[in-house]
């Protein structure tokens, strides 16, 4: 597990709120989302994933924290291929499973102290290079 | 037959057959395993029947190493030892246990689990804890569910509590058992031995009174405790320099205890999450309680020391104390184990005001509408780790200058372990994170900091070392190793069956003789041993 800085705690849990309840709260209004266009541009197609959230606010916070700890900083372009899916289909179905996978494989980032998946972290920082704040 | 040996007359010479040194959970095992066979047992008692302060100052000491309890608060020293305080909690060590490690060095005992398990199961009997089984399957229900842990890397695993004063329980049976006199008030002040010093030819005993008197026997057992039992033998020097059964320099070396450390805070996904089974279960008459822990086949792969996270739900008003306030985590600690302790010094009402001013902390709000918009409740769980210590020859008993009542040193206790139980700690948290989260329970933050070591009134002075851990940890009140079992002379105080190398007739009993010690609470095992070493002794008599 990649462990990363120190946060607010309670920022970091407003915003981790917010980005957990996606994957563990309320997903089924997110269903029917589909896999961005291939042909669309990296900046359109991290738009689509960071629409996903039902607060972008918070996780952008938390995609920012996780961006400013990562020793080397990925950029948009590898979050927006690494998160994509190979076929096209239900993105948040994708996306689960590859938390799922994350978590079984030890794919996970510690971050304030909350193990998060990979998957997880990587969307917030989709989301927060989306809105320009990292 | 209990007797005062306050009241024999100066030099008198008791004998017997076997001189049992102890009346706490091992002494009293042996012992009882003897009422109404011919063999005559001498049963020696430091203390009274009842707590007395001066008897108990003679356990006073001073914690070089690692920070660590008050050695006179840790332990009771009176008929029935610290089984007049333990919180009762039994499980056999796991079979990996018993195993020798490669990745742990000096791990393994001289034999396998299943050839305790006999006297495990004698050992119930003895804690009056029913059935010896402890198949967390067999204690899950409906209204008590096993978490449903995928079981490749994490599985559930219990234990049972039943906190039986040995002192109380067995005292009419001692009295009344006319092979077996105990002698109250009785201290070893020192072990001598023949000529050739390969065999103990009597015990030098006194009462705090300051009258001596002496037991001989055919076959002595020291049942001390695992501070006491190397303490007694190092302080044991004539025709013995560095002490009886020390000719390598072994006594004392190798303590070890349970790594006790607050390791995460669960969030459950579903507020409704049922983990009754974790809180503690009844049934038939007993009580169990569950808890995760990682599997054999993942400890081996990774590497790692035995380790067990225990659930404990908290109040409303702790569980925002527990996640937000590192000081509130230190302060109902040391609550906690204070009340364990029976330490009447330290500032309850102090510690109270730290916890409630940090139930002011309203950060959970969002977190807890988040998830449940109607309701004010929201369960979290606190996840404890004991973590087995890594045999360490550098950690150790050795005695100081400071001497006691009755003129024998004080021990100093340098504890002291490394990296490897560290790694564990992070490791196993990871793991069990990870399984919490992909089983869909819910999901965890680490605790990574708290106050619990700003209080001097609980832990006495002593260097943290440079271990790196966080102050959070400290010991699980189980002092292990320091006359360790091994077949080798040069690698172990006693043989496997704890008789101390190099001596024909010296025993000893207890947790001191664990060559590695699992995380598990040890005095199931001390009974067992102790069982095992009565049949033995059984035999050596005959």
């Amino acid at each position: 597990m990649i462990r990363l800085g120190n946060m607010s705690r309670r920022l970091f849990v407003r915003s981790l709120a917010a980005v957990m309840g996606i994957f563990f709260v309320r997903p089924s209004r997110l269903f029917g989302d589909t896999e961005p266009a291939a042909g669309l541009s990296i900046e359109a197609r991290a738009e689509k994933l960071a629409k996903i959230f039902t607060n972008r606010n918070s996780a952008a916070e938390v995609g920012r924290y996780y961006l400013d700890a990562t020793p080397v900083r990925p950029d948009l372009s590898e979050l927006v291929q690494s998160l994509s899916s190979p076929k096209k289909g239900d993105i948040l179905s994708h996306l689960r499973l590859k938390i799922r996978e994350d978590f079984a494989t030890s794919r996970t980032v510690s971050v304030d102290g909350w193990c998060l998946s990979r998957t997880e972290a990587d969307l917030c920082a989709v989301a927060a290079l989306a809105a320009g704040r990292a | 037959m209990i007797v005062d040996a306050r009241t024999l007359p100066s030099g008198v010479l008791i004998e017997a057959d076997i001189c049992i040194v102890g009346a706490g959970a091992a002494g009293i095992a042996i012992a009882r395993e003897f009422i109404g066979s011919p063999i005559r047992i001498i049963l020696l008692e430091s203390g009274g029947l009842e707590f007395d302060e001066r008897t108990q100052a003679l356990y006073d000491g001073e914690n070089t190493g690692f920070p660590y309890y008050e050695l006179d608060k840790l332990r009771t020293r009176y008929f029935g030892g610290t089984t007049n305080r333990w919180a009762g909690a039994c499980r056999p060590l796991d079979p990996i246990d018993f195993e020798k490690r490669d990745a742990v060095p000096d791990s393994g005992w001289p034999f396998d689990k299943a050839h305790l398990d006999p006297f495990y199961e004698r050992a119930h009997e003895v804690c009056q804890i029913g059935e010896y089984d402890y198949d967390p399957a067999k204690w899950g229900s409906n209204k008590h569910p096993l978490l449903p842990i995928d079981g490749d890397r994490a599985i559930t695993a219990m234990f049972r509590t039943r906190a039986l004063r040995f002192g109380q329980e067995y005292k009419e049976e001692i009295a009344e058992a006319e092979n077996i006199r105990c002698f109250l008030w009785a201290n070893v002040i020192e072990i001598e031995t023949d000529e050739g010093g390969e065999s103990v030819s009597a015990l030098s005993l006194s009462t705090l009174d300051k009258k001596r008197f002496s037991a001989r026997a055919r076959i002595y057992v020291l049942a001390t405790g695992g501070v006491e039992n190397p303490r007694i033998m190092l302080e044991s020097r004539s025709g013995h320099s560095g002490g009886i059964g020390n000719r390598h320099d072994l006594v004392g070396r190798y303590f070890m205890e349970h790594l006790s450390v607050p390791g995460s805070i669960l969030l459950p996904s579903d507020p409704e999450l049922n983990a009754n089974f974790y809180g503690g279960v009844r049934q038939g008459g007993q009580t169990g309680f569950g808890y995760l822990t990682l599997s054999e086949n993942t400890l081996r792969d990774e590497e790692l020391v035995n380790i067990r996270a225990f659930f404990s739900r908290s109040s409303m008003k702790d569980r925002e104390a527990l996640l937000y306030t590192s000081e509130g985590v230190g302060s109902a600690d040391t609550i906690l184990e204070s009340l364990r302790s029976g330490n009447r010094e330290v500032d309850f009402a102090g510690h109270l005001r730290s916890v409630i001013g940090d139930i002011d902390d309203v950060a959970m709000f969002n977190y807890r509408k988040f998830f449940q918009p109607d309701r004010d409740d929201v369960p979290i769980f606190y996840l404890y780790n004991h973590i087995e210590q890594v045999p360490d020859r550098e950690s150790r008993i050795v005695l100081g200058e400071d001497r006691d009542e009755l003129g024998l040193r004080r021990v100093q206790l340098h504890w002291k372990f490394g990296d490897r139980e560290k790694r564990t700690f992070r490791r196993a948290n990871q793991i069990i994170a990870e399984e919490l989260a992909l089983a869909g329970i819910g999901r965890t933050r680490e605790i990574r900091d708290n106050a619990y070591f700003d209080d001097e009134r609980v832990f006495s002075s002593g260097a943290q070392g440079e271990t790196g851990w966080p102050p959070g940890m400290r010991g699980g009140w189980h002092q292990m190793g320091a006359t360790r079992m091994h077949e080798n002379p040069k690698k172990g105080v006693v043989d496997p069956d704890c008789r101390v190398h190099d001596l024909s007739n010296l025993y000893v009993a207890g947790s001191s003789v664990f060559p590695t010690s699992g995380y598990t609470n040890p005095t199931l095992t001390i009974v067992a041993l102790s069982l095992r070493l009565s049949d033995h002794l059984r035999k050596e008599l005959a």
